[in-house]
């Protein structure tokens, strides 16, 4: 165990590409606690879609001994937050885990919305932030005009602001000082029963799930019997260990420390994060505060191109979860699509990797339907139901309401783009709440609009009517009465229940003939013509033809030479393979995504 | 033909242990009743051989072809003779008697380019080793630019009873832009030719679909071939494959891609006018007068044993196909060492034999005989592929009557969407 006065938990805070990871490296080498040679670039990123992503996903943690000017050895904790909105709960419970957080901002970007909305958290937990402005080496680092941005957002002094340059190691060893002379050591009692905050945890095949916590007070030790208090389940500890960050075993946690605890716990959904662990004999009186069970906010069907290959889906989708419980799945059967999966995930980015994970690492072949958010449907009869797919949705003669999620989304932006963000976001039935210079040249927009509208093409359009320019992150707030309608594809007569949508009624005149349109060039030319009709209930609102094939057929006999028929046959019976039959039209993957690329 | 053969792939030469092997193999390794393979070697087998070489190469081939000099050709004929009385002996000793065959067919390359007496020697090598019928088609291909009086009377008293020329097209410019050596003048004047020297069974192929070809040239070349009246014709629709000149400037766009439906359109026209001439469109490519059918492309289409001998060439006896080595050379070498030259050899199940004699026996215009098909292999087509067929006729592609299965006229146009149910 170690004094807490000689502990300090920190995190990093910072938008996508300011240098988060390449920061944490250098600090892991400054203090030796991994040598050049093992630093395999970006080590916390672990998972390789994190890599390649660029983004964290998990959170991670990791202990590092660092001997400072002061002459003394002191223990540092540097625990990773996932860099993404979809997962900002997960972002709250790392950040209840530390006393400070670096807020490294890009010296030529500046401040993003996504710095600002984790910033907001931090505060909102009262870490000390420590300002260290990175990339000062670029040549379009403005150093003071970031400062200034810093204090006119944030409200954070920058005078002792620290600039660095993560990448070519210049003042790395500023920031180990700073840590340690400006974020406060933790406040636990080393006596007191115990009381840990869980704020991450994975499958690991041998030793089953491993918890990451930080020890509030008491001490834990293994073969202590612990209980994880909400969900009010006992276990007895096998073995405590640190990060280092390879793990090591230890003896004991105590106060103020971060480690990690086994107890042949079988999956990760029996371990939530933010539940609180004590000792069961010696309970805490008072749970740490702040938890909340994750809700998925947005669902898609997930389903496998060819049919038979359902099981296989359940089996991956049973062993994803044993790693990320935050996704949750059920049985769902489509007219269209046959047998599959209605999938909750926490949000866009949620949902790509756990359909990315399925297809590269089960080899799986999936159409996933448009996403949807959970609407909260009151039938003329006074009911309440929550629906999470448009099939769902009850007859409209029986529907008194629907209400969707709202949500209050902060872009910062250049000036000189608000124009077409206006235009973007009033299209996206989003309300002003606040517009704010914060420098000359920056913008502070805040907006209320649905969870629905940034579900279609909203990043893409963002970004590229601010030539990338414009950073955009976002809260929930809660639920509002909308003009919804579900919209129908039909396909040579027949609905499509996986492509019907939940629109409003504004917008689904243009997005019904959009839609076909786009279908049209999708789906290839078939044995016979195929309409394709966009309807609202009954009526037809939009209608497209496919033309019938002109010609598939080998002319020439080729002297005998059938094997090469064959081939050719089976060529094409393969691309026939990856297209989801759906009546007697064959529609390809994409087209079952097409209505988030299409522009109204 | 035309022209013949696939070039891309290595060449696959067995080494001698694998010899003993295959030979084995080839002689005892009977996949399944005896019966019905006695009931498959009742039917004529037929006989193809590969001259490879041209002139030039044309636009649109990918075949396999070589160059031709008079060296290659002495020792490639030479190389022919060889492999014809290998595969005689063979056989005599596989059924005890020799193979009876009803066709002989020679296909290139250009078979036209070469000596009327070295295809007079081939002729007589197939007559020793062979059991051919008094009345057997033998069949040349002919490039109008290779044609002379003398080679064509040369033709005919060697036995060849059939001419198969290669117009491609009546319009100079289209030639020209196929890389075709010759002229609509030299394919009028071949076809003369053939006619005064006594040849009363022609044959034409043309290609539709050019690239700029419109619906209006289609019609010219259309109406000069049938006014050739011609015993036969070969109209194919262009297939633009990987490995010609012709996709590789479609693929840098020097040339505009064919359009899929004006083809279409000029398939119909083909099965209108050949029709309202009196001809029988009896394969998806191919029009027959009074039943003058290629007897040697029926075998193809009716699951009948053909062995093919020259480097490139397709065999079949019913267990297996095979093909031959493919680069000329190479070729030779081989049959100097072993006489033969297999190169790639496949296996065929009751079930491979049962799918591709449906999807070649569905390219004839009567079908398939699904009480003959019950009993060949023992499969209930109606039954198996109920789902699949119900399908394609309600698209309008496939018809049942009087128990035979049949593409109907736009079924042709989209075959491969047929088939593509029985691989």
């Amino acid at each position: 165990m170690t004094d807490s006065s000689l502990i300090r938990n920190f995190s990093i805070i910072a938008h996508i590409d300011h240098g988060k990871s390449t920061l944490a490296d250098r600090l892991l080498e400054k203090t030796g606690a991994l040598s050049e040679r093992e630093m395999s670039e970006q080590v916390l990123d672990a998972m390789d879609l994190e890599r390649e992503r660029g983004i964290t996903i998990k959170a991670h943690a990791v202990r590092l001994n660092y001997l400072a000017r002061d002459g003394q050895t002191y223990l540092l904790n540097l625990i990773d937050t996932p860099g993404h909105v979809d997962f900002s709960y997960e972002v709250s419970r790392s950040l209840s885990a530390c006393e400070g957080a670096l807020l490294v901002v890009d010296a030529s970007q500046g401040v993003e919305a996504q710095t600002l909305a984790n910033t907001y958290l931090a505060l909102d937990h009262n870490l000390h932030l420590i300002p260290v402005i990175n990339k000062i080496d670029l040549p379009g680092a403005e150093p003071d005009r970031v400062k200034e941005e810093i204090e006119h957002t944030i409200g954070l002094e920058t005078d002792n602001a620290l600039l660095i340059s993560a990448k070519m190691g210049t003042g790395v060893e500023d920031v180990l000082e700073a840590i340690v002379r400006e974020v406060p050591p933790p406040a636990g009692q080393q006596a007191a029963p115990l009381k840990a905050l869980i704020f991450d945890s994975w499958f690991d095949s041998y030793r089953g799930v491993v918890v990451l916590m930080r020890v509030i007070d008491g001490v834990i030790r293994p073969g202590m019997r612990v209980l994880l208090m909400d969900a009010e389940k006992e276990y007895l500890v096998d073995a405590l260990g640190v990060l280092t960050p390879k793990p090591r075993e230890i003896d004991s946690l105590g106060a103020g420390e971060v480690g990690f605890f086994t107890a042949s716990i079988k999956t990760v959904a029996d371990v939530e994060i933010g539940d609180t662990v004590t000792e069961a004999a010696r309970q805490t009186q008072t749970p740490f505060p702040g938890f909340k069970r994750i809700k998925p906010m947005v669902f898609a069907g997930l389903y496998p191109i060819e049919s038979n290959r359902y099981e296989e889906l359940r089996d991956a989708l049973d062993k994803l979860r044993l790693n990320d419980s935050s996704f949750f799945y059920e049985p769902e059967a489509s007219a269209a699509l046959g047998f599959g999966f209605r999938c909750g995930f926490l949000g866009l980015l949620h949902m790509e990797i756990v359909q990315e994970r399925l297809e590269r690492e089960f080899d799986l072949e999936l159409i996933t339907t448009a996403p949807n958010v959970r609407y909260r449907v009151t039938t003329t009869s006074g009911e309440v139901m929550e629906l999470d797919s448009p099939s769902k949705l009850p007859d409209p003669g029986k529907i008194e309401r629907i209400e969707e999620p709202i949500i209050r989304a902060m872009i910062m932006t250049n000036d000189e783009y608000v124009g077409p963000l206006f235009a973007l976001l009033e299209e996206k039935r989003g309300t002003q709440m606040g517009f704010e210079y914060l420098t000359p040249k920056r913008v502070l927009l805040t907006y209320e609009l649905p969870l629905a509208e940034i579900m279609l093409d909203f990043y893409d359009r963002l970004k590229s009517l601010s030539r990338g320019y414009a950073s955009f992150d976002y809260e929930l707030t809660g639920y509002r009465e909308g003009k919804l309608v579900k919209l129908d594809i039909l396909v040579a007569g027949e609905q499509v229940d996986a492509l019907s949508l939940i629109i409003h009624n504004e917008t689904a005149y243009a997005r019904g003939r959009a839609l076909v349109e786009r279908m049209r060039q999708l789906i290839p030319r078939q044995m016979f013509e195929v309409a394709i009709q966009a309807a609202i209930g009954n009526k037809v609102i939009a209608r497209e033809t496919i033309k019938a094939m002109g010609k598939n057929v080998i002319a020439k006999c080729y002297g005998g030479d059938i094997t090469r028929k064959r081939k050719l046959l089976e060529k094409q019976k393969e691309g026939k393979k990856r297209m989801k039959r759906v009546g007697r039209v064959e529609i390809p993957q994409e087209a079952f995504l097409a209505v988030l690329k299409v522009k109204e | 033909m035309g022209e013949c053969w696939s070039s891309s792939g290595d060449d696959f030469i067995l080494n001698r242990s694998s010899h003993r092997e295959f030979l084995h193999c080839l002689l005892s390794g009977f996949r399944y009743s005896i019966l019905r393979y006695n009931h498959f070697v009742s039917k004529q087998a037929g006989l193809y051989i590969h001259i490879p070489f041209c002139a030039r190469k044309c636009a649109y081939c990918n075949f396999n072809t070589t160059d031709f000099f008079d060296d290659l050709a002495d020792n490639y004929i030479r190389a022919l003779e060889t492999e014809i009385v290998f595969w005689g002996a063979r056989l005599v000793e596989e059924l005890s008697k020799k193979l009876s065959i009803d066709t002989i067919y020679f296909g290139g390359g250009t078979p036209s380019i070469v000596e009327a007496g070295q295809l007079a020697r081939i002729i007589a090598a197939c007559q020793s080793a062979f059991d051919v019928s008094r009345d057997a088609e033998i069949t040349v291909e002919i490039n109008p630019s290779t044609f002379s009086r003398q080679k064509i009377e040369g033709w005919r008293d060697a036995g060849i009873n059939r001419a198969s020329v290669g117009v491609q097209s009546f319009l100079d410019r289209e030639l020209v832009s196929l890389s075709r050596t010759h002229t609509a003048a030299d394919a009028r004047q071949t076809v003369d030719a053939l006619r005064e020297a006594g040849f009363a069974n022609i044959s034409l192929d043309l290609i539709a679909g050019l690239p700029h070809q419109t619906l209006k040239d289609w019609e010219f070349n259309l109406c000069e071939a049938l006014r050739l009246r011609p015993e036969h014709l070969s109209l194919y629709l262009l297939e633009i494959k990987e490995g010609t000149q012709l996709y590789a400037e479609i693929k840098r766009n020097r040339q505009p891609r064919p359009d899929d439906d004006l083809a279409a359109e000029m398939y119909r026209m083909i099965s209108k006018a050949t029709g309202g001439e009196g001809y029988e469109h009896y394969e998806i490519s191919n029009f027959a007068l009074d039943h003058l059918r290629s007897r040697h492309n029926m075998k193809y289409w009716t699951d009948a044993p053909f062995y093919g001998m020259g480097c490139g060439a397709h065999s079949y006896d019913g267990r297996a196909r095979w093909v031959n080595i493919l680069r000329t050379e190479s070729y030779i070498d081989s049959i100097a060492g072993n006489g033969f030259a297999i190169g790639e050899r496949r296996e065929l199940s009751l079930e491979d034999r049962a799918s591709e004699a449906l999807f070649m026996g569905l390219r004839l215009r009567e079908g398939i005989d699904l009480a003959a098909f019950r009993r060949e292999f023992s499969i209930d087509v109606a039954d198996r592929y109920r789902d699949e067929l119900e399908n394609l006729a309600e698209a309008g592609l496939v018809e049942m009557r009087d128990d035979r299965l049949r593409l109907t006229l736009e079924g042709m146009l989209l075959s491969n969407e047929v088939f593509v149910n029985f691989v």
